[in-house]
């Protein structure tokens, strides 16, 4: 297994990504730029600093540091590198010290990210040695890449997590830097297939939480097949303190109420 | 029936905890008064019996059980709680034999029993404990009579019969049990009497309650009403700080259910403490991993609902390590959980507990150095700790070598535990079949984290020389601010890595120091990963430790990774736990905190992974940092709002600031 992959993260004890525990790989690098991203640090897929200025002590040590400093610790946690390189073997072996959990909970792994289709040389690799070992596999996806790339994971795959941002092809331009055509024609080719499927829409005040976006997308996944489940993620604020430590400009948004939540979740009952 | 029990549950929070059980000081004062000269053998059991016949006999309507005790603000002077007639507690009491022979049959056996063995002292049990039996069914009987005048006709039968006579029915059964608790924490005055295995010796009542007639739901709001009971007479501050001025203070009730054999009661223990939802009694569930599916299912289930109020052990791994100290199995078996995160032999036993110094003991040795590596320094460790564990055991065995001192004590405990109506004794007195020292080794990740700090600087990368890190740290860090930080930075216990096999070496160092105790062929000594509260109360005078922890902070908690060192997320620390010696311990719990409700099926997978790796106990609370905060600032909201702290659930508006901090503290596992 020869293949490697940047990632910043492999979240241990997720229960939110798929059925049961699990564990989530967040490969870095993505192709859209969503306004709302709460993961800044997933977009570029170069290795990159954050400084949380708030933890730092000025002691110093970090002052002289290159690009190439990359195993430096910062004893304050201010700053860190964002973005490892793991080969499948090394991925493997991190996603197996949780299996006892999986099998107890019916959960696995889920591959996310950023876009961890963009690596698909890995991600093929990947999934295919966890289903060797015997463990449940997700992939979360925003769905904007070449279908042939799904074909070579299918079979691997036991549940996709499909997140559907906006109907509306132009505030998907406008508010994730892509058009959402390739995406919505991939989820129907995915939904034609057996595969277990979640749609997840992310609601964002002023870009989507209209009853009017909602139905259209019903009405998209009506026609295409029905998925396995929808759900609706409220927006947070919770990476924004990130965009600071990464050094660029964050787009607020209001966090939507629990009124418009329940409103919109009725449009899928 | 919702509004009953609400009404039960709002009677408690009104309740004072400024206020004694006033008849029982006052009679007390004045019987110490009278009595000051009265030495007799028989003083205790009089002095009992002249309590239990002047209180009163208060009722309230809204009650289930009848039994409650007259509280009020003592009296200007008075001391109170009085220990006239103290006990030890921390213990099962044998209900299963006060059920199917009553009060009566235990007293006819010790007659029995002490005219056999004819010496004075058994003849003087026998006479003790006519007395205090006696002094238990007059007072039942007075309590019939004020509740036949109340209307209460099913207490007052059921009191014109136990607990002297032996149970008849599942509402009887209840009834004897509460009498006794409560003559027994309240009048007597003690904290922590459990109810062994509960669902073992009252299923036959429940099942023949359905046999005629009632249903499950009856029954269940039945045994819920027993259960508010037990928060009446314990009030809601804490053991140790702002104490009602009680003996029962805080008193931990724990009701074990599960084992060898959950059976449908089990489950119905399970609604009971859901619908009572308060912090008593504590439900410990003996979980075995092949146990029964819907029982399993349930018990997660009511976890995910009662959170801080439950205990989940181990049951296979606890059964083995006491058979492994030699305590046969039909004994053994039979274990419960009576006091906070201790264990008894279900009223076979006596209890000691010894809170070892073990961080202490690790700096002191670290003094007595240098040692060529760590094997040696290991070695010395453990050497150390069994020689003042083994002064413990010598001490606690010597005091009862003076045969005057020995077996003055009558009490009522003593009626109600296996072998003392054989014997005619009590067994607190060293005699006791199953003599247990509970060797606790407090802050065991604080002394792991430590070694592996010296492994690496001083064994490994010889960074530094052992005398000049010991200097440093007898410096308290002061100079080597750096190197403290790149200590604090380093990957600790906790987090699913290497480092995880030093805290290891600690708990086995710890236990093979327990093992090699010499004893006295009663006495068993069994040892933990339990610190209560000494983490936080025995640091102040603990130095700097090689873990970067500076002098005077707290050090680890139970068995928990130090405060924040556990960064990879719960499977992680559970993974780093199951590396832990668990199945040479029989003592200790861990406590883990979500910061939103878990799932019950999560919970399960998370608890019956965790037992499948050898974890020992596990005890959830669910609370988020923004409600403790707020509740820190605004007590008066969060009257009913419990942690669990330790191995237990504490009302956290009555801790004291410094607890809360600590609580506020602990690692939140974000759902």
């Amino acid at each position: 297994m020869i293949n490697k992959a940047k990632i910043f993260n492999i979240q241990r004890f997720c229960t939110d990504d798929g059925p049961g525990i699990r564990t989530t790989v967040f490969f870095k690098g993505c192709n859209l730029r969503c306004a709302w991203c709460h993961n800044p640090e997933s977009q570029s897929v170069i290795t990159e600093w954050m400084f949380y200025q708030d933890k730092c002590t000025g002691c110093g040590r970090c002052a002289k540091l290159t690009e190439k400093d990359t195993d430096f610790v910062c004893f304050q946690d201010a700053r860190r590198i964002c973005g490892n390189e793991y080969t499948t073997d090394e991925m493997l072996h991190e996603v197996l010290k949780d299996k006892l959990f999986y099998e107890n909970s019916g959960g696995g792994v889920t591959f996310s990210g950023g876009e961890c289709m963009l690596q698909i040389d890995f991600l093929e690799e990947i999934l295919k040695a966890c289903k060797e070992n015997g463990i449940h596999t997700a992939v979360d996806t925003a769905g904007c890449v070449p279908y042939e790339r799904f074909e070579r994971i299918l079979s691997y795959t036991d549940l996709f997590l499909y997140d559907v941002k906006c109907f509306d092809h132009e505030k998907h331009k406008q508010y994730t830097g892509v058009c959402n055509e390739l995406i919505l024609e991939n989820l129907r080719k995915l939904l034609a297939t057996d595969k277990s499927i979640w749609i997840r829409i992310p609601i964002i005040p002023t870009v989507n939480d209209t009853e009017e976006e909602l139905r259209k997308i019903k009405e998209y996944l009506n026609s295409c097949g029905e998925p396995d489940k929808i759900e609706l993620l409220p927006y947070h604020s919770i990476g924004e303190h990130k965009y600071s430590a990464l050094g660029i400009p964050v787009q607020k948004f209001e966090v939507p109420t629990s009124e418009t939540m329940e409103r919109l979740k009725r449009i899928f009952y | 029936m919702c509004k009953k029990i609400d009404r039960l549950r709002e009677r408690i929070f009104e309740s004072d905890n400024c206020a004694c059980f006033i008849e029982r000081e006052r009679i007390l004062n004045r019987l110490d008064i009278e009595m000051a000269d009265y030495n007799e053998p028989d003083r205790y059991a009089k002095i009992l019996s002249a309590v239990l016949s002047e209180v009163s006999t208060p009722i309230d309507q809204h009650d289930y059980f009848v039994g409650r005790v007259v509280e009020d603000l003592p009296d200007e002077g008075m001391k109170a709680p009085s220990n006239t007639l103290s006990s030890l507690g921390h213990m099962s009491l044998d209900y299963e034999k006060v059920l199917r022979v009553g009060l009566r049959g235990i007293l006819k056996e010790i007659q029995c029993n002490a005219q056999k063995k004819g010496d004075d002292e058994s003849l003087s049990f026998a006479r003790n404990a006519e007395i205090v039996v006696t002094a238990i069914r007059d007072y039942a009987h007075r309590y019939a009579k004020e509740a036949e005048a109340h209307g209460m006709t099913e207490a007052a039968n059921a009191l014109r019969v136990v607990p002297f006579e032996p149970a008849y029915d599942f509402y009887s059964a209840l009834q004897a049990i509460w009498i006794i608790h409560m003559i027994a924490s309240c009048y007597v005055g003690s904290r922590d009497y459990a109810f062994g295995r509960f669902d073992g010796y009252m299923l036959p009542f429940y099942e023949k309650a359905l046999d005629d007639g009632k249903t499950k739901e009856e029954l269940c709001e039945l045994l819920a009403g027993f259960f508010i009971k037990t928060n009446e007479i314990c009030g809601r501050t804490t053991w140790n700080y702002l104490g009602k001025p009680i003996l029962c203070r805080a008193s931990k009730q724990y009701v074990n259910i599960g084992g060898e054999s959950p059976n449908v009661f089990s489950s119905v223990v399970l609604e009971a403490a859901k619908l009572s939802g308060m912090a008593q009694p504590q439900i410990v569930v003996l979980l075995k991993p092949d146990a029964d599916t819907e029982f399993t299912k349930n018990v997660f289930e009511a976890l995910s609902v009662l959170t801080d109020k439950m205990n989940v052990y181990n049951y296979d791994l606890i059964l083995k390590a006491l058979m492994n100290k030699g305590i046969e199995r039909d004994v053994a078996k039979n274990f419960t959980y009576s006091a906070c995160c201790t264990f008894d032999l279900n009223h076979h036993s006596i209890r000691r507990e010894y809170f070892v110094p073990v961080p202490h003991i690790f700096l002191q040795m670290l003094e007595r150095g240098p040692y060529d590596s760590l094997q040696a320094l290991i070695c010395a460790f453990s050497e150390m700790l069994r020689a003042d564990m083994q002064l413990y055991v010598k001490e606690e065995q010597a005091r009862y070598e003076d045969k005057n001192r020995q077996r003055k004590m009558f009490v009522l405990d003593s009626l109600l535990l296996s072998d003392s109506a054989t014997e005619c004794r009590y067994a607190c007195d060293g005699e006791a079949k199953y003599d247990v020292l509970n060797l606790f080794c407090p802050g065991v990740a604080t002394v792991g984290d430590s070694l592996m700090v010296l492994d690496k600087l001083v064994y490994k990368e010889k960074r530094y020389t052992y005398e000049e890190f010991i200097h440093i740290l007898k410096e308290g860090f002061c100079g080597y601010e750096e190197l403290r930080n790149e200590i604090l930075g380093y990957t600790k216990f906790g987090n699913d890595t290497d480092a995880d096999q030093y805290t290891a070496m600690a708990g086995n160092a710890f236990l093979d120091a327990v093992d090699s105790l010499v004893l006295k062929d009663n006495f068993y000594a069994v040892g933990g990963f339990y610190s209560l509260n000494t983490d936080n109360v025995n640091c102040s005078n603990l130095g700097a430790t090689p873990d970067g922890r500076k002098s005077g902070d707290p050090f680890s908690e139970n068995q928990s990774p130090s405060y924040g060192a556990d960064k990879n997320g719960i499977t992680a620390l559970l993974k780093s736990l199951g590396k832990l010696p668990f199945e040479r311990t029989t003592t200790g719990g861990l406590n883990l905190t979500f910061s939103k409700k878990v799932s019950a099926d999560i919970l399960q997978a998370l608890v019956v992974s965790y037992f499948q790796m050898g974890g020992f106990h596990v005890g959830i609370s669910v609370i988020d940092r923004g409600t403790l905060q707020d509740a820190m600032e605004r007590p008066e909201k969060y009257k009913s709002l419990t942690v669990r702290l330790y191995g237990f659930s504490e009302y956290f508006v009555s801790l004291p600031k410094w607890q809360q901090i600590a609580i506020l503290n602990r690692t939140e596992y974000v759902v």
